[in-house]
């Protein structure tokens, strides 16, 4: 046993005043609840039947009285309302210059990651005086972060994001509870919520720690220097990796989203500058704000809302990505709009030791494939039959595939001038490709049906293998069209 | 005509041999065997959940878990909550007072449709054999709550079972609101107005609306989740292509009114015993009616104040704190009201009314720390933390527990035709109201310096307020077991108390004690209000009142 604590730390901007706002509860219930009582005793021993009083004329109903119990206790409730209400307002409404600090839970531990990638496990660092904003999410049930010294909670749900901010005033070690039931070990499922000195959260944000990734795997901390830019693996090699824009950014190229979604315009899908914070028009008329459960939703299902003047091609990523990937390009579209936020290196710099690691080394690797090559996006027209001089193909179903191409947006990566993210089609058909492992193929009509349906079967060698499968979104006759479209852009020997 | 006949008391039957003598009850049509069955069969439940309580206050004396593991503590917690919610609270003081009582009140034969109500108990009782069955296979772990995607999705235990026990028992409320609907609407005694009806109908009648507009709600939702577990149907889980927050809408939407199931019919009763023993018409008697009309309708409005930190919206999250605090108020005008009849009544101190008043002071409490948690900001902090549990355990325990008690010994003589012992009485309403707030009181405290609720492990600061509130339940054990054992005694041993051993005005106090099986041998004509007191009553029963006479 341990003291006798009778009140919890304060350490927030929040807690001091919604203790105010408690303890005028507390007054306000020990006028009813410290009175009537001794009202009630006063009256059941004056009135009790052994006393010889005077109970002449009793009253069984005054409207008067009734007005005043009904009155006068809707008052203080309203007065309760509203101070209670501004005080909510307030807490739902961060304040522009927050620290983005991302946070996934699962049963039954917290992963949180800063935006300059620092990871942690159970534990969360914040500053003193600075906003903290959390954007949390959860891989499978239900959960809630709590933490009592600050009096904030949020329920941490799957499949979309809620968030929390807090702007800490007390050094210390506080409790992190998990407070909506979540199975086995709902009750150890938490941790410390650290609140530091801006020195000492600077340097601690710069520094490695080991931690136990979102999908359970343990890494050793180490700085890494992210060497390889085009992956489908993000970069999650350390604690300490990137900054979560730049692994957003990586993610956005090595997946391919670059090939439509072109900052300077003009592509297949919208750009992405400005677009978080702001309102978006959608195909059906309807407006809404984006925001990050826009973004999440826009990757993850992309169909539900798609934006005035674009095509429902993109692919939907749901079961593709983690959630730690989604909060990785969510960095990213966000580190792209004027309303996004700011990024961690805005945390006032204290010395000039505390220079971030991660601002400095991974900066040679993020010349992203989106911005420096805006592409001219050609519109997919089948050679005529007779001019290619190629092998014969279906001029009908070949017209036909040349619409489909270009509706299912496969033309923003697979470029007549090789520049793109898929290699070029032109005069593929027939020719002999070098895949990735190193041998060789004929490009017949079964390869080109195969890499449609099943495209990671066999990569072409420089290629990453990131095209989305097809198999299950077209019908044959659609893969068929596609075919006679690819042949009719010329075969090998012409 | 066999006017002449002595009555012959609903206990006692003309069965020769035992096999006869269970079907008379077990194939009862009558209102008030039905009542037994129902007495019976609830407090079994009662001391069950009792049970898994005890087992999770031994295990909260220390922060470790040392007397079970944490899937046991979870199932121990959620049968509680399970057991206490849906087989013990919710038909409590319908299905027991209310179905012995509102034919007797209102002067009828019998409820509307007898034959339904056996098989309300029926389903009461096959919903409950699907509960134990889930306990006695390894239990449910979910929280009596269900919340999704856990209990759809991840959690390994019997949740179907559990929870088709709950959804029949739900067939039998619906049925037993929709039997005192109509018994109240259409089997009157000529000249039993509305506004003569004694409060704990109008209680009663709240509580069946409730009953039957909500519970469908409550079926539907459960039934959804058994739809996803077994199928995989994406109903509440994201991962199918489900929305997790639309289970808490439709469990609130019924949980919360289900709170006023719970609640209503407790108020009922301490009109009633405020009333007697005060030996005055209830002050205010038609805002006491209202109020729990309106607490009904507004029930319906406040379910997302379960939610505040769940994602709703602001704008939600505001209104439904604002209803909230509407409902507050016609729990406020009931208090006062009894407050107001005690003033210059003849105030005695008999059993019920220890208890009604102990319901009183510990509804002040919990009614007032219900209006801290309908105040989103502070709500944000204390929800599902002790806070919580101590404050829906003083409306629920405190306010429902109580008045059960209160009506159990106030109509015991009627029901039984015998007087349980007033000194033991006496003690174990004294003992379950200190055992009582030893047990919850310490909560609160511990609540707001945020103890999470459902844990089975907890940091070392909280223990001295965990060790105070074992300590106080164990108090309050021995205040439950004692009645058990008196008002069992008193079945052989008690005094014969009369038809109207309290000299109170209700119809059912008219009739013999125990009543009939055909509860009045002439329909009663009713010429005046519920409580007609003579003016001159109070002063009378303290005029006639010597030393040594009950207090």
């Amino acid at each position: 046993m341990q003291g006798f604590p009778f009140f919890p730390e304060q350490a927030s901007t929040f807690a001091g005043q919604i203790d105010l706002l408690y303890f005028f509860l507390l007054a306000v219930s020990l006028l009813f609840a410290g009175v009537l009582p001794f009202v009630i005793l006063y009256l059941i021993v004056r009135y009790h039947r052994s006393q010889k009083v005077d109970r002449s004329n009793p009253m069984s109903s005054d409207l008067r009285l009734e007005l005043t119990w009904t009155i006068i206790p809707l008052l203080l409730t309203m007065v309760v309302f509203f101070w209670g209400a501004f005080l909510y307002i307030q807490m739902r409404t961060p304040p522009k210059d927050v620290i983005d600090v991302y946070v996934i839970g699962k049963q039954w531990m917290w992963h949180t990651q800063h935006a300059n990638g620092k990871r942690e496990n159970n534990e969360l660092h914040v500053p003193i005086g600075q906003s903290v904003r959390l954007i949390m999410t959860s891989q499978d049930v239900i959960h809630s972060f709590y933490i009592p010294a600050f009096r904030v909670k949020q329920d941490v749900l799957p499949g979309r994001y809620t968030t929390l901010w807090f702007e800490a005033t007390k050094v210390g070690d506080y409790h992190l509870f998990c407070a909506e039931y979540c199975g086995t070990d709902h009750a150890v499922m938490g941790g410390t919520v650290t609140v530091m000195s801006l020195k000492d959260y600077q340097a601690w944000l710069t520094t490695p720690g080991q931690v136990i990734m979102p999908d359970g795997s343990v890494q050793a901390g180490q700085v890494l220097v992210n060497t390889n830019s085009v992956s489908s693996e993000p970069q999650v090699g350390s604690s300490l990796g990137d900054p979560m824009a730049l692994a957003g950014e990586q993610l956005f190229t090595s997946l391919g989203c670059s090939g439509c979604h072109i900052m300077a315009g003009g592509g297949l899908g919208p750009s992405l500058k400005n677009v978080f914070g702001y309102d978006q028009q959608f195909t059906d008329g309807s407006t809404m704000l984006a925001d990050e459960n826009y973004v999440r939703e826009s990757i993850l299902n992309s169909a539900a809302k798609v934006v005035q003047g674009y095509q429902p091609v993109m692919p939907a990523y749901q079961g593709q990505l983690s959630d730690d990937q989604v909060n990785q390009l969510l960095a990213y579209v966000k580190s792209l709009s004027n309303r996004g936020g700011t990024a961690p290196a805005t945390v006032p710099t204290v010395g000039a030791g505390a220079t971030s690691a991660a601002a400095t080394a991974p900066a040679g690797t993020s010349a992203p494939v989106a911005t420096s090559a805006p592409l001219a996006l050609p519109t997919a027209t089948p050679a005529s039959g007779g001019a290619s001089g190629g092998g014969p193909f279906n001029a009908d179903l070949a017209a036909k595939g040349s619409q489909l191409f270009t509706n299912l947006g496969c033309i923003g990566c697979h470029q007549d001038t090789g520049v793109g993210l898929g290699p070029s089609l032109k005069g593929v058909y027939n020719s002999t490709v070098t895949l990735s492992d190193g041998s060789t193929i004929t490009a017949d009509e079964a390869y080109i049906h195969e890499s449609i349906v099943n495209s990671t079967a066999k990569v072409v060698k420089d290629y990453n293998p990131i095209m989305p499968v097809y198999g299950s979104q077209l019908k044959d006759a659609e893969v068929q069209q596609l075919v006679e479209y690819v042949k009719s852009l010329g075969s090998a020997g012409n | 005509m066999s006017t002449t006949a002595l009555p012959q008391s609903y206990m006692t039957n003309r069965a020769t041999t035992t096999i006869e003598w269970i079907k008379s009850w077990l194939f009862t049509v009558d209102h008030k065997r039905i009542a037994i069955l129902y007495l019976l069969s609830i407090n079994f439940y009662f001391l069950l959940g009792g049970m898994a309580a005890s087992m999770v206050r031994i295990e909260l004396v220390t922060p470790q878990g040392d007397l079970m593991s944490a899937d046991m503590y979870n199932r121990m917690f959620t049968l509680h909550g399970v057991i206490m919610v849906f087989f013990f609270l919710i038909p409590a003081v319908p299905a027991v007072l209310g179905n012995f009582l509102v034919p007797l009140m209102i002067g009828a034969r019998d409820l509307a449709f007898p034959r339904i109500n056996l098989l309300s108990w029926y389903l009461y009782m096959g919903g409950g054999l699907f509960a134990l069955t889930a306990a006695v296979f390894g239990g449910v772990d979910t929280g009596w709550t269900f919340y999704t995607p856990f209990s759809s999705t991840y959690s390994n235990s019997n949740v179907i079972l559990t929870i088709t026990g709950a959804f029949i028992m739900g067939f039998s409320s619906i049925l037993t609101g929709l039997n005192f609907i109509v018994t109240i609407h259409k089997m009157r005694a000529p000249g039993l107005t509305w506004f003569r009806l004694p409060l704990f109908i109008w209680a009663n009648y709240a509580t069946s609306l409730i009953q039957i507009l909500a519970t469908p709600v409550l079926g539907i939702a459960l039934l959804l989740v058994m739809v996803e577990r077994l199928w995989h149907v994406g109903i509440f889980d994201p991962a199918l292509g489900g929305d997790p927050l639309l289970f808490q809408h439709l469990f609130w939407f019924y949980s919360h009114p289900a709170v006023y199931i719970m609640i209503l019919p407790a108020m009922g009763v301490i009109s009633e015993l405020i009333s007697t023993f005060s030996r005055k018409r209830v002050f205010g008697y038609e805002f006491i009616a209202f109020s729990s009309i309106a607490i009904a309708i507004l029930g319906f409005l406040v379910w997302g104040h379960h939610m505040f930190v769940s994602s709703q919206s602001v704008y939600s999250g505001l209104v439904f704190s604002f209803i909230t605090m509407l409902v507050a108020i016609p729990s406020a005008i009931k208090v006062f009201n009894w407050t107001a009849t005690l003033y210059k009544g003849s105030i005695s101190y008999r059993t019920p009314m220890l208890y009604a008043l102990g319901f009183i002071g510990l509804f002040i409490i919990g009614g007032l720390t219900g209006i801290f948690l309908g105040v989103v900001a502070v709500d944000i902090h204390v929800t599902d933390t002790y806070f919580v549990v101590a404050h829906f355990h003083y409306v629920m325990v405190g306010g429902t527990i109580m008045a059960y008690l209160g009506g159990i010994h106030y109509w015991w003589p009627k029901m039984t035709g015998r007087m349980y012992n007033e000194v033991w009485g006496t003690i174990s309403a004294l003992v379950v109201f200190i055992g009582f707030n030893m047990t919850f009181f310490p909560q609160f405290v511990m609540g707001y310096l945020g103890m999470p609720r459902r844990y089975h492990v907890y940091p070392e600061e909280f223990q001295i307020y965990h060790v105070m509130s074992t300590a106080g339940a164990s108090i309050l054990a021995i205040g439950f077991i004692i009645p058990i054992i008196y008002l069992t005694l008193s079945l052989r041993y008690g005094k014969i108390a009369g038809d109207n051993p309290w000299d109170a005005p209700g119809l059912e106090w008219t009739t013999t004690s125990p009543p009939p099986t055909y509860n009045f041998e002439q329909t009663p004509i009713v010429t005046e209000e519920a409580y007609a007191f003579h003016p001159e009553a109070a002063h009378e029963d303290a005029e006639n009142w010597r030393p040594g006479s009950p207090l």
